[in-house]
């Protein structure tokens, strides 16, 4: 069995860029706004049908339609934002995270009312026929989605360190009131935090949506994202990545080394076994805080 | 004497229920319960049974019903989880009080809504669970109609595999619900005892799973002959297009499940080559007269449904339904819910033409007169440029599996 190791590896990755995808979406906003986004499975399903929309409608090539789904998923976001969690911003986190998981819930009915829970299909233009390396198989459409990760990652640490909204969002995340009055404005930055996880939500929704299918379960990928965003440290960026291409590569040894059904908990025994040993995750800093 | 005038007419009204609730009462439509999952994983099972039967009810209604009486249709959501099953049944059986319920659920929820219905004395149609654990509640009060018996579609399975494939070895990729596990143990048992052929590795999914890759890989290294998959579509569909992905090219036979064109679209080309089991007479995209006017028929009920619909469980229920008001004409205009079982037990290789001039034949022929497991016969299809194409005739199993005669059956 030593010999698919490697086969393990990769497909690891590819499965752990899709969970980081989701876990970087996570971390954006919990780190601007301390709230546990439930809602981020969603934004995952709302970029698939949007795509499937662009595709099967508006008869977008895919490429494109990944660039419409970015920003109908922002949109998307500061909707949200504003009509659900803007009325909450003085309540109590825990009535925000209630909030998101309403919101949750909400958003996947009112697809299912709109086109019911009838499975769809897009197909992507980036070849699924897969390539053989040194006996380990890739297709382009997986390749695909790790440089889309790479990208993003690439994009979102030039814009934390240089662009002047980036580092307003990092003052926020470190004390919203020091932020306040140095002239940031915090609810601003809240919006843009949402409207930033969600549209990476929608990108990882029009990027699975090829290769799974779309239907209003979508959002499950949320759990594993969940587990990598909290291994990572859940206000680290690099920490959601390595989380993700952790449980990744986690699960498929799990799966051919023990057996396929403990495949499904392997993520959630490092979860306990991470918050047990550094409560703060791989990449997080504790956080003291004066009572 | 003012409250034993009061006492006499609680205990009118309490007879008056209670009579309402076993004689269908001729001046009122006869209320129907549906159940099936129409939301999560499974929810296209429940979704396409339902719209199957309510396009028949739409016709039946339209010819003038049954002896002058309209049939309506209650429709719950069990979510495929046999604990909303049961809430389910009890509410159709003791508070709307329904004639009948047509089952469009999964295997494990079917169980339990017959079990319910047993207990509730309520026909029970089941047309879409296959557990073998459906008919062995062996009541009178519970029929499956359309679907086909695990127990058979498994000889079934088990001789196309051992005669018409030249394999030596097997793995088997399934899901964990209740239909597939059963069916996987069954068939892997079968091959093994009549045609040798070894079982290599077994791998099993949860419905909703998006990667297969551990499975795959552990299947890819035990190369064997043949890949068998047991599950429902939509993830069947996502883990075809991974085995391929990884480099697997071993042909892949899938269960009844997977001739779906929803399968097609979303495993794409890595779909080519599959071979599926298939039930009904017609099919998705069937050029045949009788699926060209039901496809017809259902598009301008549904038109904003996508390609792949209806699919065989749209089919199943729309002739499931039929069967049903089959019954429910030959029990008579003042039928109780016993008439009904009576009458559906004569009914003996029927098709949902006879005596509906306005229906689409698109099931199997029907019988119930010997055993409540109304059909038998299977076919073969294949993928073959992005399109099912059949490859053997529907045929009962040799050997058939014995089902118990209905005078055994329990009231």
């Amino acid at each position: 069995m030593i010999d698919v190791i490697p086969q393990l590896i990769v497909s690891g990755i590819a499965a752990g860029s899709l969970y980081a995808l989701v876990g970087i979406g996570l971390v954006l906003i919990y780190k601007a706004t301390e709230i546990v986004n439930f809602a981020q499975g969603e934004s995952v399903t709302v970029g698939a049908y949007i795509g499937w929309l662009f595709i099967t409608e508006a008869h977008l090539p895919y490429l494109p339609a990944i660039l419409a789904v970015i920003v109908c998923s922002a949109l998307f976001g500061l909707i949200v934002e504003r009509v659900a969690y803007r009325p909450l911003i003085k309540s109590p986190p825990f009535t925000v995270i209630l909030a998101t998981l309403a919101v949750g819930i909400m958003v996947k009915n009112i697809i299912r009312l709109i086109w019911q829970d009838t499975p769809r299909g897009i197909s992507g233009s980036i070849s699924a026929t897969p390539m053989e390396i040194w006996g380990v198989y890739i297709t382009p459409e997986r390749i695909a989605i790790m440089l889309v990760l790479a990208v993003v990652v690439g994009i979102l640490a030039v814009f934390f360190r240089y662009a002047k909204l980036g580092k307003a969002m990092r003052a926020t995340a470190q004390s919203q009131d020091a932020a306040a009055l140095m002239g940031i404005s915090v609810s601003g930055i809240f919006s843009v935090s949402w409207a930033m996880g969600s549209a990476l939500g929608g990108l990882a929704g029009i990027l699975i949506a090829p290769i799974v299918g779309i239907n209003t379960e979508l959002g499950v990928v949320l759990i594993p994202g969940f587990v990598a965003a909290i291994v990572g440290g859940f206000s680290s960026i690099p920490g959601a990545v390595v989380g993700g291409i952790t449980i990744g590569i986690l699960e498929n040894f799990a799966g051919v080394f023990v057996s396929s059904t403990f495949k499904q908990v392997i993520s959630f025994i490092v979860l306990i076994v991470v918050l047990m040993i550094k409560p703060s995750g791989l990449f997080g800093k504790p956080i003291r805080k004066m009572v | 004497m003012k409250i034993f005038i009061k006492l006499a007419n609680v205990f009118a009204l309490v007879i008056a229920a209670l009579s309402t609730s076993t004689v269908a009462n001729a001046a009122e439509d006869i209320l129907i319960g549906y159940h099936g999952p129409m939301t999560g994983p499974a929810s296209w099972v429940g979704l396409g049974g339902r719209d199957g039967a309510l396009l028949a009810l739409e016709e039946i209604n339209a010819a003038g019903g049954v002896h002058g009486r309209m049939i309506k249709m209650i429709s719950y959501d069990d979510g495929a989880k046999p604990s909303e099953a049961e809430a389910v049944a009890k509410k159709m059986i003791s508070s709307d009080k329904v004639f009948a319920i047509l089952g469009g659920g999964v295997s494990a929820v079917a169980i339990v809504v017959g079990n319910e219905a047993a207990r509730g004395k309520t026909p029970y149609v089941n047309g879409s669970g296959a557990s073998p654990k459906i008919m062995d509640i062996k009541s009178r009060w519970v029929f499956s109609g359309a679907t086909i018996d695990v127990r058979d579609i498994a000889e079934s399975e088990a001789a196309f595999i051992g005669e018409a494939l030249d394999v030596k070895n097997v793995a088997i990729m399934s899901a964990t619900d209740e239909f597939s596990q059963v069916l996987a143990s069954t068939v892997t048992t079968l091959i093994k005892d009549r045609y040798n052929i070894d079982l290599l590795t077994r791998e099993t999914y949860n419905p909703g799973d998006t990667d297969f890759s551990a499975q795959w890989i552990k299947i890819r290294k035990s190369n064997p002959d043949l890949i068998l998959m047991f599950g429902l579509y939509v993830e069947a569909a996502r883990a075809i297009r991974q085995a391929r992905e990884l480099g697997i090219k071993t042909l892949i036979k899938g269960d009844t499940s997977m001739m779906n064109n929803g399968l097609l679209t979303i495993a794409g080309p890595a779909a080519e080559g599959l071979i599926a089991t298939y039930i009904p007479a017609y099919f998705n995209g069937d050029p045949s007269p009788p699926m060209v006017e039901f496809e017809a028929r259902y598009k301008a009920k549904y038109p904003s449904y996508p390609e792949d619909r209806p699919n065989y469980v749209d089919v199943f229920n729309y002739g499931t339904m039929y069967a049903l008001a089959e019954g429910l004409k030959r029990a008579g205009p003042d039928a109780t819910q016993k008439d009904l079982v009576l009458a559906l037990e004569t009914i003996e290789e029927w098709n949902a033409t006879d005596g509906w001039a306005g229906a689409v034949n698109v099931i199997q022929p029907l019988s119930f007169n010997q055993s409540h497991n109304g059909n038998r016969r299977m076919s073969h299809f294949r993928v073959v440029n992005g399109a099912f194409a059949k490859i053997t005739d529907f045929v009962e199993p040799v050997p058939s599996t014995k089902f118990p005669a209905n005078e055994t059956l329990d009231w």
